[in-house]
This record gives C-alpha cells, structure tokens and sequence, in this order.
C-alpha cells in the first residue's frame, strides 16, 4: 500500500478516534446530565445543539474517508479520492466551524461561571474512555484545525517526496484540493462573522422591540440610513434588509423635531435611534426605479430622481431616498435581487413589476404637490397577468411636497420638476373575495346620502380620502373592508356619525375615536363629475392635495388660550387635534369629550398630532396608527 | 484574558494560562513547544499534526500554574479561523528564524493581528530561533531587540535544539502574566492564594 496514503488514513483515524471520544465522553453525557448540572438549561442544550450539532457529521465523514484512503491507497491514485471528498470535507467542516465560531464562546463562559458544570466537564476528561487526557477543548477544537492540517501536512509531505515519484504527484494535486478546503472553511465562517456584525448593527440602530430582539437568527443582506419619503417630507429612517424581509424604521420623535427644526440630530451614532416601523415580507417586494418602470417599461426620466428608490409591496408602498444615485441603485439591486432569491425559494411565482400600473404625470397642473403615489396593494404575486380592473382590494396613499423639504440633506438634480405618480390598482388575487352584498340602489342624483361602513383601522384605513378645497374628499373606498360599493370615487364626505368634517384630520380623529365601534356612518353627497376611474390612464389628473395643517403658531396660541381659561393642555392640544380651530370650538369639545387625560388610549396620538402640527410639516396621519395586518388579510 | 483557576485549594489556586506559538511556517515553533514540554527535539520533525496543545504545570514565584501551549495548526493563516487560535490567549510567543530574514519581516503582521484582533492585554515574548546557526544569522540581535521593545515584547534568542532560553522565555512569559492579572486585581480584593496574614496578637 501506498504509504503516503496509509499515514494520512491513520492521522484520519486518530482523528475519527479523538471525535468520537468528544461525542462519547462530552457530548452526550453533557446533553444528558444538562439539567442537573445547569441552572441555564435552555441556553445550554441551545449551545451544544449549535456546537457539536454536526459533529455526528464529522465523525460519518471521517471515517467514510480513512476508509477510502486506504482502499485509494491501494492504487495509488488517493488525490483522487481527496478531489471526490472535497464537497462532503467542506459541507462538514464548514458547519463545524460555524457553530464552534458560534457557540464555543458561550459554552466557555457557562463553564466559567457555573461551577457544577466545569466540575462535569472536568469529570468527563477523566472517564477511561478519555484514554489521552484530551480536554473539551482540545477535542472541540480538533474539527476547525483539520482542514488546515491538511495542507500542512500534505505540504510537509510533497517537500520530502522526490518530484518525479508518484506519491508527490498525488501529494500536490491533494495539497490544492486540501487548500480549497480550508478556504471554503474559512470563507464560511467568514460570513458568518459578516453577518452577525450586520444583523447586530442593524438591531443597534432599532429601539428594542420583541422583533428586533429575534434578529440574531436572520440573514442580514444590508442595512443603513435612508430617507423616507412622507406625506409631510422626508424623514430620517433606516432600513435593515435580511434574506426574508425588509424592515424599516423612522427616527424617533426628537431627533425628528430636531430635524424639522433645521437642527441637527443629537445623536447621528447613537444606539436605538430609531423605532421599527414596519416589516415587509420580502416574497411581496418589488423596488423599481420610477413608478413607470412598474408598468414593465425600462423606466423613463419622468420617474423618481436618481437617488429615490420606489418600494412596492402588498402590505406598503412608498419611496425611500438614498445618500446618491449610485447608493440607491446599490439598494435597488439588492432589494431587488434578495426578493426574487426569496420568491425562488419559496416557488412563488416573480411576477414582474408591471402587476402594479403606474402613471407619472407632471407638469403645471401639479400645483404645490410635488409627487403623489397612490395605491399599489392587493397579491402582486399571484395576479393573473392582462386583467384589469377599476380599483384594487387596498389604498394606500403618500405624497410629498418638496416645498416643504428645505432641510432635506440629499443632493437633488438641479431644476427637478414636481412630479406627480398615480397608479392604477391591481385587479384582485386568488383566491377571490368574498361575494360583496347586492349594493343598495342610490338615486343617482346629487342628493346626500349615508352609508355605513365598517371601521378596521387595524387593517389599514380601507377608506382613503382626498383633501379637497375645503372639503373632504372620498378618493377611493377599499370595497373588501368598507363593501360599499354604491361610493364612489369623488364623493365629498360631509360628516362622521353626527359630526362634520371639514379637514382629513377632522376624519381621521373621528375614526379613531370609534375605534371599539363595530361601524360607522359616513354622510356623502355624489360628486356631479361622472363617477370615471381617476386611475385610469387618459383621465383628468386628480387635483393634487392642497395642505390644509393649521399654522403651527396659531395652534399654540389657540391652545395658550385655552389653557389661561383654566383648562387642562392635554384636552386643549386633543381638541385641536380633533381638528376644533377656534376657541369657542375648543372649549365645547372638551365639555363634550374632556376627561382624564392620563387614562386616554388617544392622548398619545393626539400629542404626536399636535407635535406635529407645530413643526412646519405634520405627520402624515395615515402612517402614525396603522399596524400592519398579515393573518387577517386575504390578499396578503 | 486565559488566567483561570482550576484547582481547588483556596491558598494555592492553580492556574491555567494559554500561550500560543505564532510566526512563518518552518522557524520552529513546534520545536520550541516540545522542548519545553518533552525536552526532547527531532530535527526533521513532520509538520504539526498532533493535538491541539500541549500542557506542563510548572510552579512560578512559588505559585502553580499550568501552561496550555498551544501549537499551531496552520489555521493562523487563515483570516477567519486564526482567532479561534488565538482567543483567550493570555500570551503568545512570536517565533522567527534568525536564518530567514522573511520570516522576520513577517512577525509585525502579527503584532498588528494581535492588537486588532487578539485579547485584550495579551502578554508579547519575541523569540529569535535557531541561534545554533550563528553562521547563517541574516537578523542582528539589535533588528531583533528593536522590534520586540516597540511591540512592548520581551525578547530571546533561543534554540530549541540546544535547549538555550527555550524554559526563560516561557517563565517570563508567566511572570508577565501573573503581575499583569495582579495588577488589574481590584484594589482590597482579597488574594485567594495569598498566604493569610499573620495574627500579631499577642493573645492569640
């Protein structure tokens, strides 16, 4: 037998040996004596679980491989059996590594701080069957130190053999396999270490959350700082993409005030700045250069600026903003790509982007409104491709005025025109929703009108209005959650229950306030202008919002005077947010609805509202309470 | 830093210190070990295959101490599985053939791997090997000298073949480390393996 050969099959079999002491005598006597000889036993099991986890592995492949090296050795040809071993030495020494990169740490420090279980251990090193004396760690380390022996000891092994013997000849061919061994061992590990220092990067920016906490087992693909594009102005936020899905969060309120304010943040590298926002389910995700592009076109130069990046999903859609085109097109294509790897894996179908319809109009007719996305929702996976339809199972709604963004840090393209974006809702997915009931038949006339329709601000707002001039406008009902389908698109809203409405916050307020109620009654009067889909491409542009947030100096004054009548801040600055603008107004809804503050489920938003009504832009009231709802949805 | 107790004698705890062995392939890291270990020496020794390290209790300033000495497996040249060497180590031994002149110019890799990588506080001894071979030195004593004391290293000139400097190296290395552990000792924290103070009553 080839003796080059027969001494790598016995330093295989030591090891294999050595091994299957480390399993014998420490492995499984520690998993099963775990809970006695630990207080931590969770933390334990989970910690051998992801250290000697392939160890069973390792040991199969060890002696699998002795075996045939022997039997190669026989033939002289045993660098062939290296190559043919290649794949399976680095599948499991790889794993190895990894938990023992993982896990080893923490297994060390139970050992140092429980006494029980290092007097175990020490116990275990001195059963017979530990016939050297090898320690835990001397063993544990053993699987991460051969693939390197390996070229060690075959490029000990090539310098003594005579170049023209045949044994150096297979020597130098398994030293290359043995190399790309220990190299794929170490790229593994490799990134590994890349990736938890992401995904804990990304978790120290978030506010700790039961979510952000469950990071550590993610993948993180990328994250960083970005710009979301709101309503009310960019806001300072931050994005942290894994290989599921995508989260995003806004910074928290102070920075925020402080950033409206023209201030600089307090913190930029402080710890939890911000607080997570939402989670995308990665399968649903499509990010697309301009708003165009998601018809299937190549995009145009009407779409987003260069350094804005479109997200649609079917839970959320809205533009983020990055440092530089170049930074966004990074973020596009590994959002991108990450999204479709996700979809593969889960043998959805990739449906291209084109499943949501976007129209980008702009010009003079797009007033103060610089840009205005609207819709995008419902299952964009599963949608057959060519249907149409007039309005989609969900709304969501964001615009951006860019007269508003003086203190937008990014660099903008010089005379970027204001830009509007519509988008045409996808027809409904499969499974279909359920049969509506038969609508009510409504005089076609420009009568008023009361509908009632349900209230599920967990679910989203499934009504979605537009502010007119001076009026409430009803841009679209989602038919799935408000099932009146008699409303059209273009009705003006005129009151809630008993009260009116004059601004979409007065709405929103409203709502809210009926939260626990199972519905509620709108008062609508039928648009005269014919009831056609504003969506559709060809019709006439949807008069762009016309910002109708109270000067923040008059707030504070109206509240100032309400308080010095005596009356307590927190209903003064709850009425404003109900949307009360004088005195007379004010004072009223606090006999109606004052009470104890402290105890109120809305004081919370109500001081946001007010916070943000202070500060030239205001939030956007649509974002602030909306949970995202994945069970109950069908279409998600 | 690797300074744990393993005995269980309160008045002389028995300590455990991880020294590891870094420098180029072939200076004779290896040999250093087993001479310190085994006093023995094999001049065409094979590469490093055994096991993970090695152990010798020695007793050190009357105090106990059990030297891991951990040899290298080829993996310290590898970026992600050298730490897993050379973590917890409370001091490392950066060995050079005083023969080789590459090997020499490669030992501030490792001193900048150590300090950015490395435990914190980790106790340097710079080792100039196979100074048998006075006759193809290629590395001055000064050049060596230099270098350890701006690394903040203890330096030798060793031969694990004729046994010279090969126990003071590992003895200072120890010495080094026991005073760094005691000075990060809190102060009025009570030694465990400190003998107890002797009553002066007169009564007692």
């Amino acid at each position: 037998m080839d003796k080059a050969a027969q001494e790598l099959a016995d330093t295989e079999d030591r090891l294999a040996s050595d091994l299957q002491v480390l399993s014998d005598v420490f492995v499984g006597p520690l998993r099963a004596w775990a809970p006695q000889v630990s207080a931590e036993l969770p933390r334990l099991e989970q910690t051998l679980e992801r250290l000697f986890g392939p160890l069973d592995e390792v040991c199969a492949s060890c002696g699998e491989f002795a075996a045939e090296l022997r039997e190669a050795g026989a033939t002289a040809t045993w660098a062939e059996c290296f190559e043919r071993h290649e794949t399976q030495l680095a599948r499991s020494y790889g794993a190895y590594a990894l938990g023992y990169a993982r896990a080893w740490q923490d297994l060390a420090a139970m050992r140092s701080s429980s006494v029980a279980l290092d007097a175990f251990a020490r116990a275990c090193e001195l059963q017979p069957a530990n016939q050297r004396h090898l320690t835990l760690a001397s063993l544990a380390i053993m699987p991460v130190q051969r693939p390197p022996r390996y070229v060690l000891l075959l490029g000990e092994l090539g310098k003594r053999l005579e170049k023209a013997n045949a044994d150096a000849t297979n020597a130098c061919r398994a030293l290359e396999c043995a190399k790309r061994v220990a190299k794929a061992v170490d790229e593994n590990v490799e990134r590994e270490h890349a990736r938890r220092a992401s995904t804990s990067r990304a978790a120290a920016n978030f506010k700790k959350c039961a979510e952000t906490e469950a990071w550590g087992a993610l993948n993180a693909v990328r994250d960083g700082p970005l710009l979301r594009i709101t309503k009310h102005g960019p806001v300072d936020a931050y994005a942290a993409l894994f290989d599921d899905r995508l989260c995003y969060g806004d910074a928290n309120m102070k920075d925020r005030a402080l950033q409206k304010m023209g201030a600089a943040p307090e913190s930029p590298g402080k710890e939890e700045r911000y607080v997570l926002h939402r989670t995308l389910k990665l399968e649903n995700v499509y990010c697309c250069r301009s708003a165009t592009e998601s018809r299937g076109g190549a995009g145009d130069a009407r779409g987003l600026a260069p350094w804005e990046l479109l997200i649609v999903s079917a839970q959320k859609s809205f533009v983020l903003g990055a440092e530089s085109a170049e930074a966004a097109a990074a973020w596009r294509d590994v959002i991108s790509d990450a999204a479709s790897k996700r979809r593969a894996a889960l043998a959805v179908k990739d449906a291209p982007p084109r499943a949501v319809k976007a129209f980008v109009k702009r010009g003079a007719e797009t007033r103060a409104t610089d840009f205005d996305i609207v819709g995008l929702a419902g299952d964009l996976v599963a949608r057959p491709s060519g249907a149409r339809r007039d309005l989609g199972p969900k709304i969501s709604h964001t615009s951006h005025t860019l007269a508003q963004t003086k203190t937008m840090p990014l660099p903008r393209p010089p005379g970027l025109a204001p830009q509007t974006y519509e988008a045409e809702l996808p027809p409904p997915s499969s499974p279909p929703p359920p049969p509506r009931p038969p609508p009510l038949q409504l005089p076609d006339t420009n009568d008023d009108f009361v509908v009632t329709v349900p209230v599920d601000l967990q679910r989203g707002l499934g009504l979605e209005l537009r502010n007119g001039a001076g009026t409430v406008e009803v841009a679209a009902l989602a038919p799935d959650s408000v099932c009146s389908p008699q409303v059209r698109p273009g009705d003006v809203l005129l009151s809630v229950g008993d009260e009116f409405v004059q601004t979409t916050e007065d709405v929103v307020a409203k709502l809210r306030q009926r939260r626990a109620d199972a519905a509620v009654s709108l008062r609508l009067r039928r648009s005269a202008a014919p009831s056609t889909n504003p969506f559709m491409p060809g019709s006439p542009l949807i008069s762009p919002p016309v910002s109708q947030e109270p000067d923040a100096a008059s707030c504070e004054d109206l509240i100032q005077n309400v308080v010095a009548m005596g009356f307590g801040e927190h209903d003064a600055m709850k009425a404003v947010a109900a949307g009360r603008r004088n005195v007379d107004a004010v004072v009223n809804w606090i006999l109606d609805n004052g009470g104890p503050v402290e105890e109120d489920p809305d004081l919370a938003f109500a001081r946001r509202l007010q916070a943000e009504q202070q500060s030239p832009r205001g939030s956007n009231p649509f974002d602030s309470g909306r949970q995202p709802h994945v069970a109950g949805n069908p279409f998600a | 830093m690797a300074f744990a107790s393993s005995g269980t004698e309160p008045a002389q705890r028995c300590r455990e210190i991880k020294i590891v062995l870094l420098g180029d392939s072939g200076v004779g890291k290896s040999s250093i070990a087993q001479r310190y270990v085994t006093d023995t020496f094999r001049p065409h020794g094979e590469s490093t295959i055994g096991a993970s390290f090695m152990s010798k209790m020695i007793v050190n300033n009357g105090s106990p101490c059990k030297c891991q000495i951990w040899d290298t497996a080829g993996q310290e040249k590898y970026h992600s599985l050298a730490p897993m060497y050379y973590r917890g180590a409370a001091a490392a031994i950066l060995v050079y053939d005083m023969t080789k002149k590459s090997s020499f110019e490669k030992l501030q890799k490792w001193v900048d791997e150590l300090k950015e990588r490395g435990p914190e506080g980790i106790v340097l001894c710079v080792a100039a090997n196979k100074c048998d071979l006075e006759e193809g030195r290629e590395v001055e004593v000064a050049e060596g000298a230099e270098f350890a004391q701006k690394s903040g290293a203890d330096f030798f000139e060793t031969s694990a073949k004729n046994d010279e400097n090969v126990g003071r190296i590992f003895t200072t290395l120890v010495t080094n480390v026991q005073r760094k552990s005691e000075a990060a000792r809190p102060a009025g924290e009570a030694r465990l393996d400190a003998a107890p103070p002797k009553r002066t009553s007169c009564c007692g």
